[in-house]
């Protein structure tokens, strides 16, 4: 199939706007009587709220108001009603927002807000998901059994547990039973921040008539919309949500953060707009965080390598409140045997209410969570078989015919792993760079069918609060002259897009009196380059130039067609489905038009470059241009209308989980991938140098490689971070030890690997052009290649992310080599 | 947020400069890069901000006698690039790991030693060149040690009205290095840091950053490995020495005191052996 547009690495459309500081943002605008509104928020991780006077604070220059939770109507969320937009007797996680001030500068209303006096009745703290889990643990939502929820959620009542997903297939007694080998571990991913360039911001007006707008800085405007509605009590066409360009998402400007309280907050000041734009440490602890997972990892294998179980339990911070994490846990769960079939497998995912600010959406939503277990499982089974990396995964790799964790079976169009890792493979020189190791680590273990276990990590307790012991390295090879070491390392993925069964996408194309095309779509651009793919596939269906297509930047409730929200890598995929619809139907009805007026039937006419000709004698022809003015015919008498095409997307055939078994049709499409890396460490201090990672992705047809190419070394670079240097950390009072980036470190640019990305295109079905999604994915399996590498150069076995050069100086001193 | 209240003056001149910084809760600004820091974090709440940037006594390198002066507003990227300083390599090391190359424009040494960090990567290394600091304020000019300059964390010798001019290096010595951990390999603040020096007499000097309150020498470790020969057996005993005199507290969130006595042990011997290499102690 050739495409004119589609598949090419055009510029991205929104590129000279933003490097040049054109784009407008959320901060950039500012509206006539605004005010301003700083938040004080709650320096205590657990607690009843005894005493908030902010009479002081109502008196200080500038002050206009002072707003707190008391009155707020309802708890609101999508999936659990498990939290208020600002706390109301009571603080879950340090961070909570406990008052609000409102005053004509942002300095007023931050000096206010010292004069706000709060009490406390502390409560004991727990940050940790599996303590958490615990009988006798502090319980942080004492009356959840009371909340409202959707169906399809399993809380435990009487504990913190407030999802509990079971995936179950096969008997895995029987499997453990009669396995060669039986390898557990436990393994640790720490909360890590998203890091957007831009901070959250939005500005809020209630109008006096009744009814709200709001500018945010949000992945997900008919989200908000949808809580705020529920929240002040209105109707979707009294609230209007409008997204200018957002500065960066991943996940943490999905569903809703500040926005909730910030129409509270404008509900008390009718008439004049409010805008709240955090600092880099409030988005630390006054929005979501990611990841947090503990996951205890049980695997069954045969001697020749074939997976015969697993046995899994997924412990996942949700933090103060459950409601984001919800599904992030069932993700998880029908993720964690990644993309191998596995006949017989038992998985407990449990999402866990601690005293950490909410856990979020997190580009890869669950798998690299289960990725980090499950793909740093792979190596330590082939070290203890004897077997390469490469073979072990080949082996058991998901492909046609094969069924995944959930019982659905894959087809061809599905994609291929098997591709994706011989590509990585050959890329990082070959498997003979992969080969099994020489000497098996045999020492420890009996290789005797009969159950054997690796020596599990001692669990982390208080999270990164305290320094945790690593395992000794069992497959430890001797070490070499002191220096630099190298090594490489492969981990393969397998990530569906997790979504309501009824996630539905809108386009609307109108074409302009000059032949060329405006699309609408409820999509965010965020930096990740979707107007300009989605421009593409408009182009492609139109049969136009690209130069003709205009994607609408802003996103606004009121004009917007709906769309569930910018996240799931689903934007190419769904929207792009959206959009082939609506210009089939733009196209219908220009042939239509244009058949009155050549008085040629209208299935006898194509839409071309440009025009709507007769296929039969392409010398008869319209200007599309001449259709969308209002033709006219030699009396004047007009012959066509305006002309506008909508498509209207849902997934076809989903369906929930089966409560029981965890098994059900909840996957639309799946993006396979594997990811390699090749690494030095200097033995003497620990340090670790990415030198290369390598992706490669069946992503289906690359609508735009460059694009396609950029979402993959970002993602993958965001991982690197999460493998080598970030993590939060709490201390024991569940405060966060480092807000801000002096002590968060993120990759900057002398840590940059040579990034490579490889792409296999088998064409997805449902996918336009057939396309897959492909924005989240290059961050899923990072950590554990990169790990997998390290083992490789050092013989050293890391559970526990992230691997600094202390935890390699502390696994080498453990094992006795002197530095 | 910056404070509500606050005023802001360039001085025309030296004497200016120092009246304005006797009124209570005056600050000096320099090149920023760490008051602004601490004025938006309130942990630094002056009411008068007094701009020295433009003060032309505070500038410039020069030879002096065999050594150098070194003006305290002289910025990072002006060390790096200064032919008088390259014979004083841990300094231009530690200047050109310093923050990110925007902050190494505006970052000054002065400032960098004014404030005193535990770690400071221009401060750790001039303490081996044994520099004298030369202090303006209202009785005048005075000259100390860099090594008598910090009072601990945070903490100076210097009093109300005084500033930094600038600083004396003897002439430099035969070998330096600087070498410093990072979590990342670009802008971090160093987690353990390390110093050394030979002059041409064999004469050893070491310093350490962010294992004590302020950038540390260690005597007892000079003496060992001073006017000797450098052997195997006197640099592992030296590095044992090190590795036992500090005390790092354990809460930094940038290396644990473990990893910087390991560290300790690590760069010193790392330095020396790169002294031998380059054919200096033997």
């Amino acid at each position: 199939m050739t495409y004119q547009t589609v598949g090419q690495s055009v510029a991205r459309l929104d590129g000279i706007e933003k490097v040049t500081g054109e784009a407008v943002f959320v901060d950039d605008i500012s509206l006539p009587g605004m005010l301003h509104a700083r938040v004080l928020r709650s320096q205590r991780a657990h607690a009843l709220i005894t005493g908030l006077d902010v009479s002081e604070a109502m008196a200080q220059p500038g002050v206009v108001a002072v707003v707190t939770g008391r009155g707020l109507p309802r708890r609101i969320g999508a999936c659990i009603q498990d939290m208020y937009p600002m706390a109301v007797d009571r603080v879950r996680y340090v961070g909570e927002p406990v008052a609000v001030v409102v005053a004509e500068n942002p300095h007023q209303a931050h000096h206010a807000l010292a004069s706000i006096k709060v009490s406390y009745q502390d409560l004991a703290v727990v940050t940790d998901p599996w303590e958490a889990s615990r009988p006798g643990a502090p319980q942080i939502h004492p009356d959840q059994a009371v909340y409202h929820r959707l169906p399809g959620i399993h809380p435990l009542p009487g504990s913190n547990i407030f999802h509990r997903l079971q995936v179950c297939r096969g008997n895995t007694a029987d499997a453990f039973r009669e396995a060669f080998l039986v390898v557990e571990n436990r393994y640790w991913h720490p909360s890590i921040y998203h890091v957007q360039l831009e901070p959250h911001g939005a500005i809020a007006t209630y109008h006096q008539k009744g009814g709200l707008t709001m500018y945010a800085s949000s992945q997900a405007p008919y989200v908000v919309r949808h809580v705020i509605c529920e929240l002040l009590g209105l109707p979707p066409g009294r609230v209007r949500v409008i997204v200018p360009y957002v500065g960066g998402g991943f996940g943490g400007k999905s569903d809703h953060t500040i926005e909730p309280l910030l129409a509270w907050v404008a509900r008390h000041v009718p008439g004049r707009p409010v805008k709240l734009v955090l600092t880099r440490e409030e988005m630390a602890c006054g929005t979501v965080i990611g990841r947090g997972a503990l996951v205890h990892y049980r695997s069954a294998v045969s001697q020749d390598g074939m997976l015969l179980g697993v046995e899994a339990e997924v412990f996942l911070n949700g933090g103060g409140y459950g409601d984001f994490a919800v599904n992030i846990v069932t993700a998880a769960g029908i993720s964690a045997t990644g993309p191998y079939q596995v006949p017989n497998i038992k998985i407990t995912a449990h999402g866990v209410y601690t005293n950490t600010p909410p856990t979020g959406a997190c580009r890869g939503y669950g798998h690299p969570e289960v990725h980090w277990a499950c793909e740093r499982q792979m190596d330590i089974i082939a070290a203890r078989l004897g077997m390469s990396p490469v073979e072990i995964r080949l082996k058991n790799a998901l492909g046609p015919g094969k069924v995944n964790a959930i019982g659905q079976q894959m087809e061809s169009h599905n994609g291929r792993v098997d591709l994706c890792i011989q590509q990585v493979v050959d890329a990082l020189g070959g498997p003979e760079c992969f080969l099994p190791r020489t000497n098996p680590c045999v020492g420890s273990i009996a290789l005797e069918p009969g159950g054997i276990e690796a020596d599990p990590l001692p669990h982390p307790t208080g999270a990164n609060a305290s320094p945790k012991a690593e395992p000794s390295g069992a497959c430890a090879k001797p070490a070499a002259m002191p220096g630099k070491v190298r090594g490489k390392g492969i981990a393969a993925l397998m990530k569906c897009p997790i979504m309501p069964t009824n996630a539905q996408s809108g386009a609307i194309i109108k074409l302009e009196e000059d032949g060329g095309v405006m699309v609408s779509v409820g999509a965010i651009e965020m930096g990740q380059g979707c107007h300009t793919v989605l421009a593409q596939i408009a182009a492609e269906a139109l049969s136009l130039p690209l130069e003709r297509v205009q994607v609408a930047p802003q996103v606004d409730t009121f004009h917007s067609p709906y769309e569930w929200q910018t996240v799931a890598s689903h934007t190419t995929w769904a929207v792009g489905n959206a959009i082939r619809l609506a210009a089939a139907q733009l196209c219908d009805k220009i042939t239509r038009a244009a058949a009155v007026i050549l008085q040629v039937p209208a299935e006898r006419l194509e839409v071309v470059g440009g025009r709507v000709q007769d296929r039969e004698r392409p010398e008869r022809y319209l200007t599309l241009q001449q259709l969308a003015r209002g033709y006219t015919d030699a009396r004047g008498t007009a012959l066509s209308a305006p002309l506008i095409g909508e498509g209207n997307f849902v997934p076809q055939g989903l369906s929930h989980l089966d409560p029981e078994t965890g098994q059900g049709n909840i996957a639309a499409d799946w993006t396979f991938a594997c990811q390699g890396a090749e690494v030095e460490v200097d033995t003497r201090t620990g340090e670790v140098t990415v030198l290369r990672l390598v992706s490669a992705m069946d992503v289906g047809k690359v609508i735009n490689p460059v694009l396609a190419e950029g979402q993959i070394y970002g993602a993958a670079v965001q991982a690197m971070g999460a493998a080598i240097c970030e993590g939060i950390v709490f201390d024991r009072e569940g405060r966060i030890r480092n807000p801000s980036l002096t002590d968060y470190k993120v990759p900057g640019v002398e840590d940059m690997p040579e990034l490579q990305a490889l792409f296999v295109e088998t064409p997805e079905e449902s996918g336009p052009y057939g396309a897959r999604g492909l924005g989240e994915h290059g961050a899923v399996c990072v950590p554990p290649a990169i790990a997998n590498a390290i083992q490789q150069a050092t013989g050293l076995e890391f559970f526990d992310l992230p691997v600094t050069a202390e935890k390699i100086i502390r696994a080498q001193q453990k094992r006795g080599v002197p530095a | 947020m910056m404070p509500l209240h606050m005023e802001y003056v360039k001085p025309g001149g030296l004497a200016e400069a120092v009246s304005l910084l006797r009124q209570d809760d005056a600050c000096a600004l320099a090149g920023g890069t760490d008051v602004v820091v601490q004025m938006r974090e309130g942990k630094l709440r002056p009411r008068l901000v007094v701009d020295i940037k433009g003060l032309a006594e505070l500038q410039g390198i020069t030879g002096q006698s065999g050594g150098v002066w070194v003006g305290a507003l002289v910025t990072m990227a002006e060390i790096v690039k200064s032919p008088l300083l390259q014979a004083y390599r841990a300094v231009v090391q530690g200047a050109g790991c310093m923050g990110c190359c925007e902050i190494r424009h505006r970052a000054t040494i002065g400032g960098n030693v004014g404030n005193a960090s535990p770690s400071g990567d221009a401060a750790v290394p001039l303490l081996v060149f044994h520099p004298q600091v030369v202090i303006h304020g209202p009785g005048g000019q005075r000259h100390l040690p860099l090594a008598n300059f910090f009072r601990g964390a945070g903490k100076t010798v210097l009093q109300p009205g005084e500033l930094i001019k600038g600083f004396l290096l003897p002439p430099p010595p035969a070998f330096s290095l600087y070498m410093r951990h990072t979590r990342v390999k670009g802008m971090d603040l160093a987690g353990v840091s390390l110093a050394a020096a030979i002059d041409r007499q064999g004469q050893v000097t070491v310093s350490m950053g962010a294992v004590a309150p302020t950038p540390t020498r260690f005597p007892q470790v000079e003496e060992l490995l001073s006017g000797r020969p450098l052997s195997w057996e006197v640099i592992a005993q030296a590095a044992e020495v090190l590795s036992a005199a500090i005390t790092p507290r354990a809460t930094s969130l940038r290396a644990t005191p473990a990893y910087k006595k390991e560290m300790a042990k690590v760069f010193l011997h790392t330095a020396l052996s790169r002294a031998l290499e380059e054919g200096f102690g033997q």
